[in-house]
């Protein structure tokens, strides 16, 4: 007669093994998201501490700057009257009439005499004048090399000898380089000055 | 059974808090990083605040000199009571040199404006054109803050009529 086992216990036997393996790799799994999870926050705080004196380098720079423009802005304040004035001074003291003479030299051919003449020493000025050409190529010759500099031709005459015109341009860079004539073969000197501060901001 | 199942249901819960804590810190320090770069650089945001700071200081520099170039050019240009003095015979030598005649000069005071006192002078002379050439050159040439503000020129015959404008400014 064959001998009947029963299985009475109430839960399935353990596989003692499968269990300490799935539980060492859960482990595992867990220790290694953790350190990974440490790794990248020890490297961030490495460079955070690597860039801390870039941005205190940083803080106190910005900070000496604005303590320089203070200052400069103070001496602005207080000084710049006094600055614009002198500057206004050497601009005008810097304004070469006999630049404005030897341009007019320079553009006069031998067939063009000056009547009249207006210069006033003042920033993008224009020099008026009145002049007759004996000849209409001689006049255009005038006009064509003042082209170059904004000429306006206020009235022209034509009579039986020659023609009469009255016109304007602007006066070129004073310190344009022409001089022709006898008086002017060394350019007036710019008196030495030196205020002429930037207005930078 | 059962503390065995606890267990590794306890694992699993360790592996899942351990993931959320590295996708979170992976997903925080990248806004973070992506929040730097907007603001630039630190390297090069303080290269530009070098450079910022070394032009300011130039500039301050440079108004730290203003008081002294200012008292300098004063001294130098502005022309004093007796220097005006010097100066109107100056003038006059300068007048001579070039064989002009100033039959008239008109000096004109003007009120004070910033400690200084513009002197308005007018005149009118007759000569020839290279004479008059002249005379502006060597005027120009003066170092004091008197200068020429308009001529107006009109041929007549070989001489030339000119009207003069100065301006000269004295201080104390």
């Amino acid at each position: 007669m064959r001998k009947l086992e029963y299985n009475l216990a109430r839960q399935p036997r353990l596989d003692v093994f499968a269990f300490v393996l799935r539980a060492a790799l859960l482990f595992l799994l867990a220790l290694l998201l953790a350190g990974l999870a440490a790794a990248y926050w020890g490297g961030r705080r490495a460079r955070q501490e690597a860039a801390a004196p870039a941005a205190g380098r940083l803080r106190d720079l910005a900070g000496e700057t604005s303590r320089l423009r203070a200052e400069i802005e103070s001496r602005q304040r207080a000084l710049g009257g006094q600055l614009a004035v002198a500057n206004v001074l050497i601009e005008r003291k810097s304004y070469s009439f006999v630049g404005r003479l030897d341009f007019l030299e320079h553009v006069a051919g031998p067939g063009i005499r000056l009547r009249s003449l207006s210069l006033v020493n003042q920033r993008g000025d224009r020099v008026s004048l009145a002049l007759s050409a004996r000849s209409l190529p001689e006049l255009f010759a005038v006009y064509k090399k003042l082209s170059a500099y904004g000429l306006a031709i206020a009235s022209e005459t034509q009579t039986p000898d020659e023609y009469l015109v009255q016109l304007s341009f602007s006066a070129p860079d004073p310190e344009a380089p022409s001089p022709r004539t006898a008086p002017s073969r060394k350019s007036p000197q710019r008196t030495p000055m030196t205020p002429r501060r930037p207005d930078r901001k | 059974m059962r503390p065995y199942r606890i267990t590794l249901m306890s694992l699993l819960v360790l592996v899942a808090v351990a993931a959320a804590v590295l996708l979170l810190s992976l997903g925080w320090g990248a806004s973070q990083d992506l929040r730097r770069q907007g603001r630039g650089d630190p390297q090069a945001a303080l290269r530009r605040q070098e450079q910022e700071l070394a032009q300011t200081a130039a500039e301050h520099k440079e108004w730290q000199r203003l008081p002294e170039d200012l008292r300098r050019f004063r001294e130098r240009t502005i022309i004093t009571l007796d220097g005006f003095a010097r100066f109107r015979r100056d003038l006059n030598l300068c007048l001579d040199d070039n064989n002009l005649r100033a039959p008239n000069i008109s000096f004109n005071f003007q009120q004070r404006q910033n400690g200084l006192q513009p002197v308005a002078m007018q005149f009118s002379l007759n000569g020839p054109y290279r004479s008059l050439k002249k005379f502006i050159y060597d005027m120009e040439r003066k170092p004091q803050m008197a200068f020429i503000r308009s001529v107006d020129m009109s041929a007549s015959g070989d001489a030339v009529n000119a009207h003069f404008s100065m301006e000269a400014y004295l201080g104390d």
